[in-house]
């Protein structure tokens, strides 16, 4: 098998969902000398991201994208210190949760997911977070991105919370961009509450939040 | 006063004993519980139906002409938005979702919904209509994603399936006026709490706001009326929806 080969075969075990398969061939590609770079971009990266698109187009469900990222990180894992050996940096730093009150995190973890296969450290507060614990721990990082989900339209108004509290902060103001989605977020209520991003999938929220890190 | 109620089911009993007491004659169709979980095709089915009725009026067939169309469903999620009917205003009580409306208010479910934060509510019409969440068996969640997924992964779905129980404090159960025994349900709720580890809490439901939607009263502080050409939008504060003139 070439090393073109290899990788498309990393990709698709990968799109299957099936981790120890992706492991032992990201394993075989670094015995055979392909880097650790593309084997995450030609591999790992590029099967994510095809499975981001069927996603976005319902041609897989919920269940397939989590096993495809349990095969990402798995392989990732074997990567990690290939990785930081040949300096690969990290693309930006996303401070992600669900807001407070609201408990739903299966989107949310998705988008994270997504964000991670764009090689972006994504920092996970989990569900029910408050305004200040979305500003307090993107300072702590120094993050480019908070991230915001919501469900619920009861407690989407914390949204605006986590815009006000970021636009009130001169340390964050401008520099910190505020991204929401969910289920009952639209663009209207982006624009409504002075957000800067809102994206409908975790596909074009992943690139979307890249393009952000990249342009600062 | 006549009018045309299209309700979920998980109304069923409230709804049918307090059209027994409306003042209003009334019509009705059912949607099937659940649809809220594909929010897009519930706002489909409920567009079909308002054209239904609609179309009977244009040719003559329409026996009993309501003088609105009244809508048991909160905003769930947007499935209530862009509905429109050509010849008869909509009316639709201005929740977030049918738990304001066993309530009897939406400043009552935002108050207790703060005061009870990690809550899953259960009502009567729930367990009625639809499996419970968390009731089912952990066993046969798993069995099927092995099937479907594979043995490797059969356990880290499950994982991912069951993983929200524990980011839950409470069950809050909402009694209803409409049932004769709330007994038996109270006593299901109470046993998933318990299995779960989360605290258990009942509330008295109240059927009032429901009443005076089907009683043709439509306060406009509690209840949206939609005139007719005109469509639902959500409104993004706590009025939670509004109607536009929908344009040419
Ligand atoms: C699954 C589900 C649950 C599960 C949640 C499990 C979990 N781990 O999250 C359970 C059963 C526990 C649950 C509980 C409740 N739920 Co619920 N739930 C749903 C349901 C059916 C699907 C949500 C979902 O996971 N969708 C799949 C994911 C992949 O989609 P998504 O979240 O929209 O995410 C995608 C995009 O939106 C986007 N995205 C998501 N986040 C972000 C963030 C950013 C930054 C960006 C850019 C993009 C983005 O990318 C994702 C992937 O493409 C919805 C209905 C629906 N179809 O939306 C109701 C729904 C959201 N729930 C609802 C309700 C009422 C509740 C309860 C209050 C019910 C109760 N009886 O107590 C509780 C909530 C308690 C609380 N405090 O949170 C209502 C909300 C109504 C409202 N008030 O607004 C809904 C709409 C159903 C309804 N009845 O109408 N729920």
């Amino acid at each position: 098998m070439d090393q073109k080969e290899l990788l498309a075969e990393i990709s698709s075990w990968l799109q299957k969902g099936r981790m120890p398969k992706v492991k032992e061939m990201v394993t075989q590609a670094l015995d055979e000398g392909i880097s650790a770079k593309d084997i995450l971009e030609e591999g790992l990266l590029d099967g994510m991201s095809v499975i981001g698109e069927k996603f976005k187009n319902n041609e897989v469900f919920v269940p397939e994208v989590l096993i495809a990222a349990r095969a990402m990180n798995g392989g990732v894992e074997i990567l990690k210190p290939y990785l930081v050996e040949a300096g690969v940096e990290t693309k930006g730093t996303v401070v992600i949760g669900t807001v407070k009150g609201d408990l739903h995190d299966i989107g949310k973890n998705l988008v994270k997911m997504m964000m991670e296969g764009k090689g972006l450290n994504v920092i996970d507060l989990g569900v029910d977070v408050s305004p200040e614990q979305f500003v307090a721990t993107a300072k702590e990082n120094n993050a480019d991105i908070i991230s915001c989900s919501a469900l619920l339209t009861t407690t989407m108004g914390e949204m605006k919370n986590v815009v006000d509290l970021v636009k009130a902060d001169p340390e964050l103001n401008g520099k910190v961009k505020v991204m929401i989605g969910g289920a009952p977020v639209t663009e209207a209520y982006c624009q409504k509450i002075g957000a800067d991003c809102y994206t409908s999938d975790a596909a074009s929220a992943s690139d979307a939040a890249l393009a952000f890190c990249q342009g600062a | 006063m006549t009018l045309h109620i299209i309700a979920c089911q998980v109304f069923y009993r409230e709804v049918s004993f307090l059209a027994s007491q409306s003042s209003c004659t009334t019509t009705i169709t059912w949607m099937p519980q659940g649809m809220h979980n594909t929010p897009e095709l519930l706002q489909k089915a409920l567009q079909l139906e308002i054209e239904k009725l609609d179309q009977a009026y244009e040719s003559g067939t329409l026996r009993q002409v309501p003088n609105a169309l009244v809508l048991c469903y909160g905003l769930c999620s947007y499935g209530v938005a862009g509905l429109s009917s050509r010849h008869f205003p909509l009316a639709l009580p201005r929740t977030d979702d049918c738990i304001g409306i066993f309530l009897g208010s939406q400043q009552r479910y935002l108050r207790e919904f703060e005061k009870h934060p990690g809550s899953l509510w259960l009502t009567n019409g729930w367990f009625e209509t639809d499996a419970v969440p968390a009731e089912k068996d952990p066993a046969a969640i798993r069995a099927k994603y092995a099937e479907e997924y594979g043995e490797e992964n059969a356990d880290f779905l499950l994982e991912q399936d069951q993983a929200w129980i524990f980011h839950y404090h409470a069950c809050s159960y909402i009694t209803s006026p409409a049932y004769r025994k709330n007994a038996s349900f109270q006593e299901r709720a109470r046993a998933l709490a318990q299995r779960n580890h989360w605290d258990f809490y009942t509330f008295n439901g109240d059927n009032s706001l429901l009443f005076r939607l089907l009683n043709g009263e439509f306060p406009e502080d509690e209840i949206l009326l939609c005139p007719p050409g005109a469509k639902i939008f959500p409104s993004f504060d706590e009025k939670k929806v509004c109607w536009k003139a929908e344009k040419a």
